[in-house]
């Protein structure tokens, strides 16, 4: 160790007297873009053309992929109230606000699935907001301790709101999502009897645009702000920054996106009970965020694609399933603490 | 008139008086040295004053207006900034993505700005980035830019969070024993710096131990012990004074030697 010290020390050192010139990479000057934005476009190409072609008319496979795209959103909040270094376990909670706003606002009020959409984020927003604002005065495991119980609260609140929620038989028949047109020009047609392709399209579409928008916060002042929440509050404050404002900033567009998420799986699976998130939900969220490394973006997405895939995959030794997948887990923590995507991206 | 005033300023942790009751003024420009044994409520001072701390009783004014009871962030807004007694900068960056980061209470772009990148974004970064560039090559650290925080050695370090307190445009910087650890030419070397900084108009206010580095670069000087102002006045009155020398030292017919 102190071998080690010694020797950073020292090349420390060998560049003050260089004066920091630093060798750039050979390959980031020959080409006009890098090697895994190349792959970026293949990827994206796939997944959002190629893949739904030639998977049109298998029901299952689309309903799985669009299973892990719908999750990966809704983890990818979670991603980002891990960079202000908070390990969140109440994802379920808003998940579960989303998707009852959907469902009152559509079976109740007959209000059109597009503005439940954004009004279920926003009511999410808005309830995380208001939660966040004292919780978020707690670090670590206390934190995590209380969004945990979150999680089964707001199942609790859903079960006895009686009448309004009706309670545990839960809201059913919940429309498809009808055409969106503006000034008469469809935009959107209505989702057609129970083809699940319209959904995929959708649940792409929606992964894809929480990628970009995620990747814009993070490269942008906002996301050196949140890192710098997570690396020392104290020294964030004594320069300037609002940290209050910010760690709720993180938080509420987390629970944005779980609201997202949640009016999405209530339109697709036209149904909502307290039960569909639990604290195992939440658990998973965050799991899929820790599985595909907490300092990539695309983390939360490799790890929700790769349990759910693998799980399906176990599907046919069903007894073993669980035993199985729990040993891949361990496995994964141990050898892997900072994730699959530390693998090929060193820091 | 005076930059700051600090009047009858006393905090109480539950029987501990940690400060007691302690006035004193900084003029603008000056550069003035707090002192005193260990556990004399130095660091609560300086909490206190930024606000990390809220007082049991008495005021701060701040270039004329109360400030006693502002959040942290707030008071840095003002023009007061610190840095802290124990190594605090952030790790994970490199030196000069900490010292870009601490321009943020220059930044005119809204959070919606930041997020589309706007014009006035991209013009505050540009500005931030040139602003950083010349903070650390001030500081002796622009060969080290790209380094991240946590491989720099000790005194780059030290460096590197005073470059992080100047990039938020401090009037009023106050530095938390910002000469611990360093060896005799290396303190020459920072209090040089520091002057440069009181040079470049900011008033500076220190905590230190090392009583050669004080003695040299201070206007005047403030000693605490046991919470209460025992003496101010200017490095030579204060060498000379016998309740400082007391409290350092003991009383003469206490300790045998002496």
């Amino acid at each position: 160790m102190a071998a080690t010290r010694k020797v950073e020390s020292e090349r420390v050192e060998e560049k003050v007297r260089e004066g920091g010139k630093g060798k750039p990479g050979i390959l980031s000057s020959v080409l006009p873009f890098s090697l895994s934005s190349v792959l970026l476009f293949f990827l994206g190409l796939i997944y959002l053309i190629i893949f739904p072609l030639l998977y049109r008319d298998s029901r299952y496979v689309l309903g799985v992929v669009i299973n892990a795209s719908m999750l990966s959103v809704i983890s990818l909040g979670v991603w980002l109230t891990f960079t202000i270094g908070r390990t969140n376990i109440s994802q379920g909670a808003f998940a579960l606000i989303g998707g009852y706003t959907t469902a009152i606002l559509s079976v109740r009020y007959g209000v059109s699935f597009w503005l439940c959409l954004p009004l279920s984020g926003l009511m999410a927003a808005l309830i995380g907001a208001l939660i966040g604002w004292p919780i978020l005065r707690l670090r670590g495991v206390y934190f995590a301790m209380i969004t945990l119980s979150l999680t089964e609260a707001t199942r609790l609140a859903f079960l006895n709101g009686g009448d309004f929620t009706r309670g545990g038989t839960g809201i059913v028949d919940i429309p498809r999502p009808g055409a969106l047109s503006i000034a008469g020009i469809t935009l959107i047609p209505a989702f057609k009897g129970s083809d699940p392709l319209p959904f995929y399209y959708l649940a792409a579409s929606l992964l894809v645009l929480t990628l970009i928008s995620l990747r814009r916060l993070t490269q942008s002042r906002i996301g050196w702000v949140f890192r710098s929440l997570r690396q020392n509050e104290e020294l964030a404050s004594s320069i300037g920054i609002n940290v209050a404002k910010y760690r709720v900033m993180a938080y509420a567009i987390c629970c944005f996106i779980g609201g997202l998420g949640g009016s999405f799986f209530a339109a697709f699976q036209q149904n909502i009970y307290p039960a569909t998130y639990t604290v195992t939900d939440s658990i998973y969220f965050m799991l899929y965020c820790f599985l595909g490394g907490l300092d990539y973006l695309f983390g939360p997405v490799v790890g929700a694609f790769l349990l759910i895939i693998s799980f399906e995959l176990l599907h046919s030794i069903q007894t073993y399933q669980t035993m199985i997948y729990a040993i891949i887990m361990i496995t994964f923590m141990l050898w892997l603490p900072n994730g699959i995507l530390s693998l090929r991206f060193k820091k | 008139m005076s930059l700051l005033q600090v009047k009858d300023l006393t905090k109480r942790f539950g029987g501990l008086t940690a400060v007691n009751g302690v006035s004193f003024e900084v003029k603008e420009g000056e550069i003035l040295s707090v002192i005193g044994p260990n556990g004399a409520g130095k660091s609560t001072l300086f909490k206190l004053i930024t606000s990390f701390l809220k007082p049991s009783h008495g005021t701060i004014t701040f270039k004329g207006e109360d400030i006693t009871h502002l959040p942290p962030h707030v008071v840095a807004r003002k023009g007061i900034v610190r840095t802290f007694q124990e190594t605090n900068i952030f790790k994970e960056m490199t030196a000069l993505q900490n010292v870009v980061l601490a321009h943020h209470l220059r930044c005119r772009a809204s959070s919606w700005g930041i997020f589309f990148n706007s014009r006035q974004a991209r013009k505050d970064e540009t500005e931030f980035h040139q602003s950083a560039l010349e903070i650390l090559t001030y500081l002796g650290l622009a060969a080290l830019k790209d380094e991240e925080a946590r491989n720099l050695p000790h005194g780059h370090l030290r460096a590197l969070e005073i470059a992080v307190a100047l990039a938020a445009n401090p009037t009023l910087l106050l530095l938390d024993e910002p000469f611990t650890g360093m060896n005799p030419e290396e303190t020459d070397t920072a209090v040089e710096m520091v002057r440069g900084i009181r040079d470049r108009g900011v008033t500076v206010i220190l905590v230190e131990h090392d009583m050669r580095a004080v003695m040299k670069i201070s206007d005047r000087i403030v000693v605490l012990n046991f919470g209460t102002k025992i003496a101010e006045g200017k490095p030579k009155e204060i060498q000379q004074n016998p309740a400082v020398i007391e409290a350092y030292l003991g009383k003469e017919d206490e300790e045998a030697g002496f």
